[in-house]
């Protein structure tokens, strides 16, 4: 265990961010069929989205929405690290730009958001 | 010194050996003593012992490393596992064949193939591709890759450097020949997915997805 640690949080780490970057697109993807079935409700008239929307308003799927976030927090943090990668920048830092320019930043990004999220959406305050 | 278990992934299954171990003894010392005091069936392969000729590259503590480059100490770990490389057929214990390595390395041919010219070739210093000159083609990048673990076409690191540094060269007539392999869709640099593998473990510090990165924006 502390090998594959050792391993994946140091020389292999950007291997981890790409199998991340690949997890987070195909979460993504689910997320984004689900998105375009609710809106397609609204071809079947008002009544039939708002009986659509209003199946996302439980806590366990807002629970889901501050996951959504979290995804697409690192995803899209994750693009910005390999776009510039692929520009030539940042090559040499790449493992620092995943730490701290991916996960960190991501974690503070998804806290800001997910603490107001929760409080308001799941606890009801 | 102190007692340590070395864990080897051998042919016929993993087997463990415990061995005394000196302050600044390296994987391949280890694998000495083990075959000399304990176990002479041992397979593994070395000749230079000093890092230049890339013949002890074997995975050590799942990371593909130079066995004689290696000090156990720096591995700052209770055991050590010792593997053959990943990727490639295992010829016995720690031995693999570098077929598939070489196969991949022809594709690319890696002759100079001299342009037709009367006027003597000048070949400036270039600070991009000195490093990159280093290759000892000990197929630890080729081992480490994640895409060549699913792609078995893909060209690899240490295959691409060298038709890079053959492109880069001024005497060289067959760059057109080599970019349009470098640019096949399933074997060539597109199926980089820049996970820096390669350049983690490069023993002479190659950044090799940087070449790969160079390589993409030149196609």
């Amino acid at each position: 265990m502390t090998d594959l640690l050792r391993k994946y949080g140091g020389p292999f780490s950007g291997m981890l961010a790409q199998v991340m970057q690949r997890i987070t697109g195909l979460l993504l993807l689910v997320y984004l069929f689900l998105h375009v079935r609710t809106i397609y409700a609204l071809k079947e008239g008002p009544a039939a989205f708002d009986h659509a929307v209003a199946t996302f308003r439980g806590p366990l799927f807002k629970l889901l929405e501050i996951g959504l976030l979290g995804i697409v927090i690192l995803h899209a943090l994750n693009g910005v690290r390999i776009t510039l990668i692929d520009l030539g920048a940042g090559q040499s830092r790449q493992r620092q730009l995943f730490w701290i320019g991916t996960i960190g930043a991501g974690a503070v990004i998804f806290l800001a958001g997910a603490i107001p999220l929760f409080l308001a959406s799941v606890l009801g305050r | 010194m102190s007692e340590m278990e070395f864990r080897v992934v051998r042919s016929t299954g993993t087997k463990i050996y415990t061995l005394t171990v000196k302050p600044r003894m390296t994987v391949l010392d280890a694998l000495f003593r083990i075959q000399a005091e304990q176990d002479s069936s041992l397979a593994f392969r070395c000749a230079c012992r000093v890092g230049m000729c890339g013949t002890c590259a074997m995975s050590i503590n799942r990371v593909p490393r130079l066995a004689c480059k290696t000090r156990i100490s720096t591995l700052d770990s209770p055991a050590v596992t010792i593997a053959p490389l990943p990727h490639l057929p295992v010829i016995q214990d720690l031995v693999v064949s570098l077929e598939p390595f070489f196969e991949q390395w022809k594709r690319i041919k890696p002759a100079l193939r001299g342009r037709e010219s009367s006027e003597p070739a000048t070949i400036p210093p270039d600070p991009i591709t000195s490093r990159k000159r280093d290759c000892i083609t000990c197929g630890i990048c080729y081992a480490a890759c994640g895409v060549k673990a699913s792609q078995a076409d893909y060209l690899g690191p240490a295959a691409i450097n060298r038709a890079f540094l053959r492109i880069r060269d001024p005497r060289d007539g067959a760059a057109a020949e080599r970019l349009a392999i470098l640019n096949d869709e399933w074997s060539g640099v597109w199926r980089c997915h820049t996970q820096f593998n390669c350049t983690s473990v490069c023993p002479k510090k190659i950044d090799l997805t940087d070449t790969i990165g160079r390589l993409k924006r030149s196609i």
